[in-house]
């Protein structure tokens, strides 16, 4: 039931695939921001904690996860796709 | 009636049936699996529709499915970002490689393409061999012939042999041309999810395998060449027209089992290992693991700056 169902969104041509795939889009976004910002409640824990040698390797591990974020911001936010568009059609 | 009689006029009549059948075959083999307007003319310009095909399939992916899977194989890198050690100039990179994947893919492999056409094209010439007729290439008509040296059964035998070979030859070349006009239309749709590198070898694995089959026709005029050099020798000539059809499994899944171990980034390290041989793919295994860790290093540093303080 589900299958025929999705009959007619997949015959429909472009239009409609594009459409699945901003929805896609959509969901992908909303449900990343929440995972991402729950992956950084460790990191400050570990970066306000009081052993040492736990902040040392948090200094990293922040380092990492504030270059991952942008990198993830500069993709959803379309600067990314834009970036590679212009560097490979100089348009 | 005497049964040996009757079997000796069934295995005549199977000869009279294979030598009026071979010619025509070897005739398609020739004209549509090796002649260089069909074996590399019909993939450098294979016509309007397919074209129009190509591009509708590029626009979809580049405009739509590029964009996407880029937000999602950004979440990838950013949730790698905080789980383990990562280097962002590779990760950028590997954003990077869909990009320039489906702008450059096609033209490097057309390009490719035409440079093995221009060697198969010089092979195709060597020699002034008439390649249409079986009869030009081979000397079965003289072996099935020539009754003293040889029986009716091993006429037989042989041109079964000969059958076999021609048939899967044909069939091989003919799946080269559907599956490199295929792969030119998949190569966008992979490049569309590279952003990875388990996602990066689908697309390796693409382009290697259009390599491969734009090289083939080339050692298969080769050895046809051979077994046209040494048609004085029937049984070493049909061992050359049995080689043929086998060449993708004498030469190219070695290669295949050395390369695709290898990460993407590496990939002509990894070919020229496997020309060379077996002592560099160790070289190659060991130097995988000789990355450096950086938070292990850092908190190595740790621990020592800790014990100059205590």
């Amino acid at each position: 039931m589900a299958f025929i169902s999705l009959v007619p969104l997949l015959s429909g041509g472009g239009s409609s695939i594009s459409a699945v795939l901003t929805r896609i889009d959509t969901i992908a976004i909303s449900v990343s921001a929440v995972i991402i910002s729950l992956l950084w409640i460790p990191i400050a824990m570990e970066f306000f904690s009081s052993d040492e040698s736990k902040r040392m390797i948090a200094r990293t591990r922040l380092r990492n996860a504030a270059i991952g974020t942008f990198i993830y911001i500069l993709a959803v936010s379309g600067l990314l796709y834009a970036l590679f568009n212009y560097i490979i059609t100089g348009s | 009636m005497d049964i040996s009689a009757l079997l000796y006029d069934v295995l005549r009549a199977m000869v009279a049936i294979y030598l009026a059948i071979l010619d025509p075959i070897w005739h398609l083999v020739v004209y549509y699996g090796l002649n260089p307007v069909y074996s590399y003319g019909l993939i450098l310009d294979p016509g309007y529709a397919y074209y129009a095909l190509y591009r509708s399939i590029t626009d979809l992916v580049y405009g739509i499915i590029i964009p996407v899977s880029l937000i999602i194989f950004s979440l990838f890198i950013a949730i790698r970002s905080f789980v383990a050690s990562f280097r962002a100039t590779r990760a950028v990179i590997n954003l990077l490689i869909p990009f320039l994947a489906i702008a450059f893919a096609f033209r490097i492999l057309v390009y490719i393409t035409m440079i093995f056409d221009d060697l198969f094209v010089y092979l195709w010439k060597y020699g002034g061999v008439n390649w249409y007729s079986i009869f030009s290439v081979t000397q079965i008509s003289a072996f099935a012939s020539n009754g003293s040296s040889s029986s009716i059964a091993l006429v037989f035998i042989y041109l079964t042999s000969y059958f076999l070979a021609i048939t899967s030859l044909l069939a091989e070349l003919i799946f080269r041309e559907a599956a490199e006009l295929f792969l030119m239309i998949i190569i966008p749709v992979l490049s569309s999810i590279a952003f990875i590198g388990k996602t990066q070898e689908y697309l390796l694995r693409a382009l290697v395998t259009f390599v491969e089959l734009a090289f083939l026709p080339i050692p298969i005029i080769m050895d046809l060449i051979l077994a046209h050099i040494f048609s004085a020798d029937p049984v070493l000539q049909l061992g050359f027209f049995l080689l043929a059809p086998a060449i993708p499994s004498l030469i190219f899944i070695w290669m295949r089992n050395v390369s695709f171990r290898l990460q993407p980034i590496r990939m002509p390290t990894g070919m020229i290992g496997g020309f060379i041989g077996g002592q560099i793919d160790e070289m190659i295994a060991a130097s995988k693991d000789r990355r450096i860790d950086w938070s292990e290093v850092y908190s190595k540093d740790a621990l020592y700056e800790r014990g100059n303080s205590g």
